[in-house]
Parts: C-alpha cells; structure tokens; sequence
C-alpha cells in the first residue's frame, strides 16, 4: 500500500508539469493584461506599455516559461501583480473559507444525495422516488448564482436568519464562521447532491437484486439492516468515486458561490485574478488544484481498500 | 373671568401636539460614532492614487489624502492643503503658502518637501502629472511651508490640475515617496480626515477617523472647506454582485451600495428604508473610433456612421428611465460653465440615405468595421447590439466583437486590430482633461486645428474666452465625427434612509456623512 501511494504521489508531478504549461500559454495567449488594469481605463499605450516592461511582460514567452519553472521547482510561486505579495500567501490566507464551505458543501451534498438515493431504490418507481429524483434534477439543473440569491433572498432578508454576504473567520467566532457559510453550503452542495443521489440510486438498485442481499432477508434480518448494513456498504463503491468527482465539482462551483456571497476564497481569488489577468496567481491556483484533484482521488483509491477488502494495491 | 383647570390642560395637550413635531430634534444634527459599510462594486486595482485612473481607488483613497487644491460642487479650485497662493503678473511663478500645523496621519507636520517630493512624482507617473509638468520649469521648496512653481509658459489651468480628483496630485510624505521608488506606495498616509488601516483584499478596505485631523474652518462645499470624521471606521466591501449589494442595504448590513440596476428604481423608492440616489455627474456613453485604421481614418465613413444614428432610441434601449439619461450636444456637462450645443445639427441625425451617400463617396467597399464591445457593462455591449442594425441599414458591414474588459483595454492599444472600440468618458472639470480629445489616448483623433486651440485653452484662464475657444472645437471636433457621444447617462446608487449628509460632486464623499443610528 506504502508503495502504491508513493507512486501515485510521484505521478502528480507530470500532471502538474501538463497542468502549469497548458495553462501558462492558455493565460498569456488570452487577450488583455495586467498592465492596462492596473493603470485603468485612461491610461495611454505608452503608459501601459512602460508598466509592461517593468513587470518583465515584454519578455519572450519561452523566456517567461522558463523563469516560471525554474521559480516553482524552487517553490516560489511568484509574486501576486495585484496584491502586493506572494502568490503562496495569498492562497494560504483564502484556504480556510474555501475549506470550510467545500466541506459544508460536501456534506449537504452527501446528506442529501445518498439518502435520497437510497430511498429512490427501495421505493423504486413510487411517488417518494419520482420526488427525489425530481429534486436531483432541479439540483443540477439550476443555475448556482441564481438559487444563491434567492436564498440570501427567503432566508437572509425576509427571514433575517443568516447574513447576506461575507465570511467570518474563525478566530473571530467559529458560530459566525459557520453561520455566515450556511447559504453558500446550501447553494453548492444542492447541485452536488443530484449526482450522488443519482449513483446512489442506480448502484444500490444494482446491489439489491443480488443473492446475498436476498440471502440476508432470507437469513430474517430486519430490512433496515439489509439495507444499511449490507446493500448500501457495497453500493457506495461507485458512490464514493462520484463523491470524489463531486469534490471537484464543488471546487470550481465555489468560483460562483463565493462571488455572489462575498467569500474571499480561493475561488474568489482566481476569477478576481482571471478578471485583471494577474498570471502568477491564476498559474498558482491552477497548480493547486490541479494537486487538490489528484490527492482527493489519491484519498478515494485508499478508502476502497477499507471500503472492499477484495481490492488490494501492490 | 376664570378658566376651568380642565380646559386650561386640555388647551396645553393640543398646543404641544401641533407644536411638537416643529421642534427640531437631534435626528437633525450630525451624530458621531458608527461603522460605515460601503458595498463596491469589487476591489482596486491599486490604493496608490497617483498610480491610477480607476474611478474606485479615488472613490475610497479621497477620504484618506489631500491636495494643495480641492473641487467644489461647481468644480471650482478652492485651497485645501493651501492657505493662500499667489501668481506673478506674467503668470509663470505661483507661490503656494501651506497651512501651518497640518499633521500627515503618522504625525509627522506638513512641510514644503512633502509636498515637492509628491508633486514631483505625480508629475512623473500620472497622466495628467504630466500633461502639467511638461510646462513646469521648476519646483522648489522655498522654506518650510513655501512652494514655488514655475512655468515655461502660462497655464490657465495650473490650479484646476491641482484639485482634479482623477489620478489626484495628494500629498504624502516625503519619505513614503521616496521608498516607493518607481513602484506603487508601500503605505497610504496623508493628511485626510480619515487614514488608512488594513486591506484585506476580497475582504475589505477600512479606514479610521484620523483624531488630528487639521480642518479648515470654510463651509463644506464639494471636496473643500470643513471636513468632519462622523464615523468612526469605514468600510469598504467588495460585493460584485448589485443584487446582493441590494439586499445587503435592505438588511442594513450595509449602509450605501455603489451602482445599482437602474430598472431597480421604482421598486426601491417604494421601501421606506431605502434612498435611491442618482448621480449628480453625468458620464457619456461613447463609442471610440480608431483613426489610425484606414476605415475609420477615412472622413466620410465616420460621418456617414454619425449620420446613420438614432441616439434618443439607443439611449432609451440602454438605460430605459428617462431620469437616467439625456441627449446632450455638449461634451461638457449642462452645468458647466464651459457647456455649449456647437455641433448639435450632427446629433441624432437618424438618416441613412444621408449615410449611405456618405459611404459611397468614401470608396467604402463592405470591409467589416470592427467594433469591440464588452457586455461586462451593459450598456455597451447593448448600444453595439443596437446600432449594429443601424449602419447595416445604412450599408455598413459590422463585425462586432464581444468580449470581456480585460480584452477591450487590451485591444484598443492595438491600432491593427480594431476600427471602433465602446466605453463610456466620466466627468471631467475641463476639456483639456478630455481623453477623446486626447491624440496620445486609444482612437488617436490628431487634428491640427483642434490641437491648436487646445493649446490656447490650456492658456487662458477668462471664461467667457475659454468657452468661445471651446465651442469651436467642439464643433469642429464633430465636424471631422471624432467618435460618438451616444448621450449622458447618470449612475444610480443605494443607501439607507439613516445615512445622511453623503454628498456625490465631484466624488464620492463620505467625511461629513453620518447615521442616524438603526
């Protein structure tokens, strides 16, 4: 097992190497830089131009491609153009409202999505598995942005029960942290429950037609065992897989959700970074989900090993 | 004859009814203490305002820092930093007297070498720095509250440069200048009555009351005379989305939310908690020709484009409520001083034989005009949208590009790749600040008799001179079509019924604001 992790960690640096130089020539190559944004709109050219020279953006591509790697095997990330400081630190100091929310958000998504799942499958085809399948269907149908303000509308300004926008941090009060992350938690993990309910659905109908599932009914045990105990273990499985995906998902749906709440996040910071073409910092967020992805999949491939004990790694 | 007690009290109860709502209660007078919460449309590029055009950083940074000169509410140059000045009678020396005891927010006193080591880097890095340097002969600190400045030539405007507030001529100290080297700030102090504290980025912005703030002891009136720190803190939060920036007022989390949907007009006039404010200062909505690509460089084809125009029709599609725009000839405001209609036969022709004539003349041979547009302000991706049809009509090709700002500001640097590009000129106190009439800025309108007479503008400081020689060039500047003023269009903003005392000209202006408590 030690073995395989140490492989799979050492396949995340060809994943990156892809990752950071797909991205650099997608942001370099993309219309607008930093220059003209910083200066605002009534700059000249030959202002823009002067401050395009003294941030080094003048420089040969390949040359800027090959300070950048030089830069990151060092584990500099760079400075960010905008905030005055380096990119690490601002990822850092965004990391704990986007590790909140992604959190929250998986588990409104999971505490949705598998139950809901798994009450489709028993009560497959009647009106509990239409309405739980209908839910899903909203879920990922609709717009994060747009169920995000009709929230803040119904819970926020007519209920007055949570903010409208902004984060607490948690060493200011943990209670505000968590309060002021409700409604995004809500928002995201809805579109993220429909997936899972959906695999949740379709793999315990699967498990359930099985012989040692009609073995356990056979053997008298109480049906709520035979679904928890037995059928919805082996289901999860594949479930576990989506939940992994669906962490992604969340990750790049956070981009939206903390726009609209006003969550400095790390979503926040690359569609602010993306806006005004500020590129150490949307190559470093780029690395670090890239990173985000492969270890979250790493951590699933490990859990099946104590999820199915017929699975194992060299 | 005696009264009955009873009546006399009766009588008593029903005078201090009526009397009673006549008196005026504290509600009236400014209340000290408070957070201010602004909601923003989203984060500066930079805090540094000499570094940028940006309208937020001004919008935020004014609070904090001071110039020699300040606007008033009629964009008039009034003292700030200043106690008195005086100008030779060749007006190419003025002698700047500083007020005594002005204290910058680290305590640290005022002095004639802060305000040279500031001057003199605005001068370098800001475009209207510049713009007056380049007829500055020297700059000297005299002695310790003194300044002198000498000019090649005279210069009218010397004092309206001062008190611009677009990329401000405020002063910090001389040593923050100087460890800023060619780069931004590295610390926001100055002599305003509030100073700054923390920027948290994505967060917010905060700023304090500055307890030894030095105020002048005139009227307020725009950006000068007496200024009062009500609040105890501000804070400045970057909210991008306007419909959460609502709802943030609507729940009093904050107190002012920064440019909101016009459509939203009505609805928020009928909360009891809510003050829609529109914008005093108009900005005009444009559309930028490129005159160094060989379409638009062509005389005839930008006239035939003027000519093919339905404005009133694009302004309503735009901006729907009429209180929220107007057809003005003028490319200064109505409520300047410098207004003038010369050239209004050009707007709104809504001719497109006319037009079509024109482009047949100009050799015109179907190239697509290339026209650069973001919807990332509506309005400009809208008013393409709807022009668009327009000049087709009137036998224009059109290949309209939308894409995001970033891109816009981008491109329009780049001669080669566009013919029109959209955005919209805010407000500024003086033609010579004009960027459409600017031949160094993107779309590039170099006319010989309209550089001319901007020379003599710059020079003459008389009025009624000054707006003889603007009339002409704006008229001839629609003569030769320079762009396209589409119409004014005046923002809106939202704050709570508590807060009062906010004032808009010629920027935002929140010391002497304050609430009424929630």
């Amino acid at each position: 097992m030690t073995g395989y992790v140490l492989r799979r960690l050492v396949a995340l640096l060809p994943v990156l190497l892809i990752v950071s130089t797909v991205g650099f020539f997608l942001i370099y190559l993309t219309p607008g830089d930093p220059a003209a944004v910083m200066l605002g709109p009534d700059a000249t050219a030959e202002e823009i131009e002067n401050l395009r020279t003294q941030m080094g953006l003048n420089r040969p591509l390949h040359v800027q491609l090959l300070h950048w790697y030089s830069r990151t095997l060092r584990g500099d990330l760079g400075d960010s153009i905008f905030l005055q400081r380096p990119v690490r630190q601002a990822i850092i100091e965004r990391l704990e409202p986007t590790v909140l929310l992604t959190s929250m958000s998986l588990f409104v998504a999971v505490a949705v999505g598998v139950p809901a799942g798994v009450v489709s499958a028993v009560r497959r085809n009647s009106w509990m598995d239409q309405v739980a399948m209908g839910v899903a269907l909203f879920g990922v149908s609709v717009p994060g942005f747009w169920l995000g303000l009709n929230l803040i509308l119904f819970f926020s300004v007519y209920l007055g029960l949570f903010p409208v926008a902004g984060y607490e941090p948690v060493a200011q009060s943990v209670v505000g942290a968590l309060r002021s992350l409700v409604l995004p938690a809500l928002t995201l993990g809805i579109g993220g429950s429909a997936l899972i309910a959906r695999m949740t659905r379709s793999s315990m109908l699967e498990v359930l037609g099985q012989d040692f599932v009609r073995t356990a009914r056979a053997k008298g045990n109480q049906e709520r065992r035979v679904i928890l105990g037995h059928a919805l273990r082996n289901a999860m499985i594949p479930t576990v897989t989506v939940i992994g995906l669906a962490l992604g998902g969340l990750l790049a749906g956070a981009i939206v959700t903390e726009t609209v709440f006003v969550i400095p996040g790390v979503g926040r910071l690359v569609i602010n970074s993306v806006a005004r073409r500020d590129y150490p910092v949307i190559q470093g967020v780029l690395m670090f989900i890239a990173s985000i992805y492969v270890l979250v999949n790493l951590f699933i491939d490990v859990i099946y090993v104590y999820l199915d004990p017929r699975v194992k790694y060299a | 004859m005696k009264i009955p007690l009873t009546r006399v009290l009766v009588g008593a109860v029903i005078a201090l009814l009526i009397l009673l709502p006549l008196v005026p209660t504290s509600a009236q007078q400014p209340r000290r203490g408070g957070v201010l919460r602004i909601a923003h449309i989203g984060e500066p590029p930079t805090l540094d305002q000499h570094w940028t055009t940006a309208a937020i950083t001004g919008h935020i940074m004014y609070n904090v820092n001071e110039g020699l000169f300040a606007q008033t509410t009629r964009y008039e140059a009034k003292p700030m930093l200043v106690d008195k000045w005086a100008v030779s009678a060749d007006r190419l020396t003025y002698t700047f007297t500083l007020r005594k005891g002005v204290k910058f927010h680290n305590g640290k006193e005022l002095s004639s070498e802060d305000v040279k080591a500031s001057l003199e880097r605005w001068g370098r890095i800001a475009a209207n720095g510049r713009a007056l340097f380049a007829s500055v002969a020297s700059l000297t600190a005299q002695d310790p509250l003194t300044v002198v400045l000498r000019l090649r030539e005279p210069n009218g405007l010397v004092l309206m440069y001062l008190a611009n507030t677009g990329q401000s001529a405020v002063i910090f100290p001389k040593e923050v200048v100087e460890e800023a080297g060619t780069g931004q700030l590295k610390r926001f102090i100055s002599t305003g009555p509030y100073r700054f504290v923390e920027h948290q980025p994505d967060r917010h912005i905060r700023l304090d009351r500055f307890e030894g703030y030095s105020a002048r002891t005139e009227e307020p009136d725009g950006a000068t005379g007496r200024k009062h720190a009500y609040f105890d803190s501000i804070f400045v939060i970057p909210v991008p989305d306007p419909a959460v920036r609502i709802a943030g007022v609507k729940r009093g989390e904050y107190q002012f939310a920064e440019t909101v949907p016009p459509d939203e007009y009505d609805r928020l006039s009928a909360d009891a908690d809510l003050v829609p404010y529109i914008a005093k200062t108009a900005t005009w909505l444009t559309a930028v020709f490129n005159h160094r690509s060989p379409l638009m460089g062509n005389k005839k084809i930008r006239q035939a484009f003027q000519a093919a125009l339905d404005q009133e029709s694009v302004m309503r599609a735009s901006y729907g409520n009429p209180r929220f725009w107007r057809l003005d000839p003028g490319l200064m405001p109505k409520e300047h001083y410098l207004w003038t209609d010369a050239g209004k036969e050009y707007v709104n022709q809504r001719n497109p034989t006319k037009a079509r004539q024109l482009l047949a003349e100009s050799g015109y041979k179907g190239e697509p005009i290339r026209w650069v547009t973001t919807m990332e302000y509506v309005a400009y991706g809208t008013t393409a949208q709807l022009v668009k049809p327009l000049l087709e009509r009137a036998g224009f090709t059109v290949d309209l590009q939308v894409v995001d700002w970033a891109t816009v500001v981008s491109r329009r640097s780049r001669p080669e790749l566009y013919d029109v590009f959209s955005t919209a000129f805010g407000f500024v106190p003086d033609p010579v600040f004009m960027l459409a009439l600017n031949p160094a800025w993107p779309g590039w309108f170099d006319n010989r008799d309209v550089n001319a007479m901007m020379t003599l503008l710059r020079r003459h400081s008389d009025p009624k001179v000054r707006l003889e020689i603007w009339s002409r060039m704006q008229k001839l500047w629609y003569e030769e079509a320079g762009s396209i003023k589409f119409g004014d269009y005046f923002l809106l903003h939202l704050h709570r019924k508590e807060l009062k005392g906010y004032v808009n000209v010629p920027t935002h202006i929140w010391w002497n604001a304050w609430s009424e408590g929630r």
